[in-house]
């Protein structure tokens, strides 16, 4: 699902705190921008890309200026060595040490470190799976539109967005919006309403 | 308060909130009731209703035409809300259809009216242009709701409570519009 295509699925944010201008937009972007995996155990890696192309990272300044809009994307990868395969992988290399060292028994910090260390091997192997949500920032309006619809993309935006812009996010949910279109009427109030009663007796 | 409490507490007015659509849908040709609104909205082929109490706690009625089926109506006296609706909104030669959650508002598997832009920043602008259209078309609405929601809300159970009885008997409520002409077609 995309902004640029087809159906999409929407989320909205209300943002708070300060605007920041083109120059500080670019370096939160620049900050925060995705970068692959190197070595090591890490599963998960997320960062700022181009709407255009997850490849391009950090996000071109010509292209996320849109008008009054803001126009980038986040990119979430994820890599995992499916623990069959891995519990597999240690097994063998345990039996192969214990023969090759004559031991009876290989302690409990020795293979763990011996998994990690396979671990490492293997995700070297592994593809990551990456997902992109595209975020469209209404800087004038203090709104963000987001294709992010699960509860981890929307969790992985909300930390990435005040780490890069120092900006809280919160969802555009009944109260907030209805508090955002009639600023005459509290929240408070709206929240004191009685739900109200349509169940019928003879039902 | 957190955001998980806030969405908790605006639940219900987002349940009604979607009644009122559904409601406006049957009787008001869909209109908004604002002056110079030619905008219509109405309840598509997809209802989920919910509710805490009793042995069924969700329905979903697809396809047909659930928003005047008796089913649904059963499940409204029963006290279910709800929970997911599919909307169509029509305006001029435009329609946009997606699903709408009644917790938080999210507007789901939208459908835009086609993008005439070719490059990809002239359809991004386009695109946007009519998320927010489309957007506006719903707000405009809320608007609308909470006024009448806040301002005489007897009124307005009264209303619905009348609503849900006659569409329970299989009775038709009638149009409230003054003229024949759909108001999106006006």
């Amino acid at each position: 699902m995309s902004i640029l295509q087809g159906t999409v699925s929407l989320k909205r944010f209300l943002v708070m705190g300060p605007v920041p201008d083109a120059k500080d937009l670019q370096a939160g972007l620049e900050q925060d921008q995705f970068r692959p995996f190197q070595d090591g155990l890490e599963e998960e890696r997320i960062g700022w890309c181009d709407w255009r192309n997850p490849l391009i990272t950090p996000p071109d300044e010509d292209w996320v200026g849109q008008e009054r809009f803001a126009v980038f994307a986040l990119r979430i990868d994820t890599r995992r060595v499916p623990s069959t395969l891995l519990k597999a992988h240690v097994d063998l290399r345990l039996q192969s040490l214990q023969k090759e060292k004559d031991l009876a028994f290989v302690g409990k910090e020795a293979r763990i470190s011996l998994a990690d260390e396979i671990k490492v091997e293997l995700l070297r192997k592994v593809l990551p799976t990456p997902k992109v949500v595209e975020v469209a920032w209404d800087l004038k309006g203090g709104l963000l539109w987001t294709t992010a619809s699960s509860g981890k993309a929307q969790g992985a935006l909300t930390s990435l967005f005040i780490k890069s812009f120092g900006c809280e996010v919160h969802p555009l949910a009944p109260l907030v919006l209805s508090g955002r279109l009639c600023p005459d009427l509290s929240v408070e109030a709206l929240m004191a309403l009685d739900p109200l009663d349509l169940e019928l007796e003879e039902a | 308060m957190k955001p998980l409490e806030l969405l908790e507490q605006g639940r219900f007015l987002g349940e009604e909130f979607l009644l009122w659509l559904w409601l406006r849908s049957m009787t008001e040709g869909g209109a908004s009731g604002e002056d110079g609104d030619g905008s219509g909205c109405f309840v598509d082929d997809a209802i989920q209703l919910a509710s805490e109490r009793g042995e069924v706690k969700e329905i979903s009625l697809r396809k047909g035409n659930p928003a005047e089926s008796r089913e649904a109506f059963e499940a409204l006296s029963r006290g279910m809300r709800p929970a997911k609706m599919k909307l169509r909104i029509l305006s001029g030669d435009l329609e946009w259809v997606f699903t709408i959650n009644a917790a938080t508002l999210d507007m789901g598997t939208l459908k835009l009216p086609p993008s005439t832009g070719k490059a990809p920043h002239e359809r991004l602008h386009d695109r946007l242009f009519l998320l927010e259209e489309g957007a506006g078309h719903l707000e405009r609405r809320l608007k609308l709701f909470l006024r009448e929601r806040s301002g005489d809300p007897a009124a307005l159970q009264e209303q619905l409570r009348a609503w849900v009885l006659a569409g329970r008997s299989g009775e038709v409520m009638p149009e409230s519009g003054a003229g024949s002409e759909a108001p999106w077609e006006a």
